[in-house]
């Protein structure tokens, strides 16, 4: 009797819904290409996969954008997390938004605006070097505001997991001027500088130098 | 009009079997008012007339239920009801009132879901009832209801529960009862189901559309006593 008690406990403990049924959301998002023209009958999926070693994928939802390049609809709120993809048709390169609730504002609308797809000839390579002149001085949290290409990213941090909040090289947008933020601590005093510079990337990868 | 000349028919017939004995004994020639009496007084329906305030009255009903939805939202917009199940237990009557707790189970079957992922809803309701019998022809009662049930919602593929929904849902409505015997008794209902929830959403009209649902509601069964 004890085992059918625990084993009914077990199962109904490892059950947990992919959605929240009391909450809905609206989500919103616009797929434009490099040059702003919008992208219809692209495919995104939201899948509810969490990481948890008991959890499995469920069906995922599957949404085409419209003539305008525009999802538009209404959910259940993921339960855990959920992932945004675009699947790449071959021309177009894919990505993955990470933990899509972070972006649930508190009316329940989940709104990506405008979302740029790029062709890999779209992009250029941006990279950061670094060149110290004081071994007091360290350089944290670097941040741009690029139109830029990242293949994942998460969304409660808007940073991509592979580099954390430390990227050093990036996929931008050819022909654009963007904002390079970045803060340099002083180790001797405990003071945190932070530095704004304005950059511009052409057709051809090119670097910054950090001298701090 | 049936139910007042039956009330009237059963109290007459009450202050009667008071004084019966003493008038037929008056008129010992009269065996046709006799005979008419005691017809009249053995066919008289037995629940008509309580003579306890309080009574255990254990009975069940068992049905099977057919909705058909109403209004714009999302049980009535993308799934069709298919078939569903019912069974109430009365426990005890207060001035023929009844009172009863039931489960009633129905599925309603993908249709037109905007989001392709569910493949039914499962819809549970635990409620507590009080209805009142009325009799009205032979072996006819009209049974008026009122009904208070949790209601679990829930959206699933397959074996999985993808969303879970817990709502109120209230159900006024009436039986209308053929009584075989004692025992057995056959029934189909109607009544009219609005289900509530106050989910969160980002517009009125969305809190409407994903938490309500409103059916008229038909049952067939039968009550065993």
């Amino acid at each position: 009797m004890k085992k059918i008690v625990f084993l009914f406990a077990l199962v109904l403990f490892s059950c947990s819904e992919d959605f929240d049924g009391e909450k809905v959301i609206a989500l919103k998002m616009k797929l434009v290409d490099a040059n702003n023209n919008p992208l219809s009958n692209e495919k995104i999926t939201i899948s509810t996969l969490d990481y948890d070693y008991y959890d499995e994928e469920h069906k995922p939802i599957v949404k085409f954008t419209d003539s305008q390049g525009l999802v538009n609809f209404k959910m259940f709120q993921p339960a855990q997390n959920a992932n945004l993809t675009y699947d790449a048709n071959g021309l177009f390169l894919p990505f993955t938004i990470l933990n899509i609730n972070a972006l649930i504002s508190p009316k329940y609308s989940l709104d990506f605006g405008t979302i740029y797809i790029f062709k890999q000839t779209d992009l250029v390579d941006f990279g950061i070097l670094f060149s110290s002149s004081n071994s007091n001085k360290i350089v944290m949290e670097l941040k741009i505001d690029a139109i830029k290409y990242d293949e994942f990213l998460d969304a409660s941090n808007n940073f991509n997991p592979l580099y954390g909040n430390f990227q050093t090289v990036y996929q931008l947008k050819k022909n654009q001027n963007f904002t390079l933020t970045y803060k340099v601590k002083d180790s001797s005093t405990g003071n945190i500088a932070t530095f704004n510079v304005p950059l511009s990337v052409g057709t051809t990868p090119s670097t910054h130098t950090i001298i701090y | 009009m049936n139910y007042f000349l039956q009330i009237i028919g059963i109290a007459t017939l009450s202050l009667s079997t008071f004084g019966q004995q003493k008038w037929i004994q008056n008129n010992n020639n009269s065996d046709f008012f006799q005979n008419k009496f005691q017809t009249e007084i053995q066919s008289a329906p037995s629940d008509s007339v309580k003579t306890k305030p309080f009574d255990i009255e254990p009975s069940m009903r068992l049905g099977y239920i057919k909705s058909f939805g109403m209004g714009d939202n999302i049980l009535n917009n993308e799934f069709q009801n298919s078939n569903g199940f019912s069974i109430i237990f009365s426990a005890f009557s207060i001035y023929n009132a009844k009172f009863s707790a039931g489960f009633e189970t129905q599925k309603f079957v993908e249709d037109a879901s905007e989001l392709e992922i569910y493949s039914h809803v499962n819809k549970n309701s635990y409620s507590l009832q009080i209805d009142y019998t009325i009799p009205i022809q032979n072996k006819f009662s009209l049974v008026p209801f009122i009904n208070y049930g949790v209601v679990v919602v829930n959206f699933k593929d397959g074996k999985d529960l993808l969303a879970r929904q817990t709502a109120n849902e209230l159900k006024i409505g009436t039986y209308l009862d053929y009584q075989f015997n004692s025992t057995y008794t056959a029934f189909v209902g109607l009544s009219y189901t609005n289900l509530f929830n106050d989910i969160q959403a980002p517009t009125p009209q969305d809190k409407k559309y994903y938490g309500t649902f409103q059916s008229v509601q038909l049952v067939l069964g039968f009550e065993f006593n």
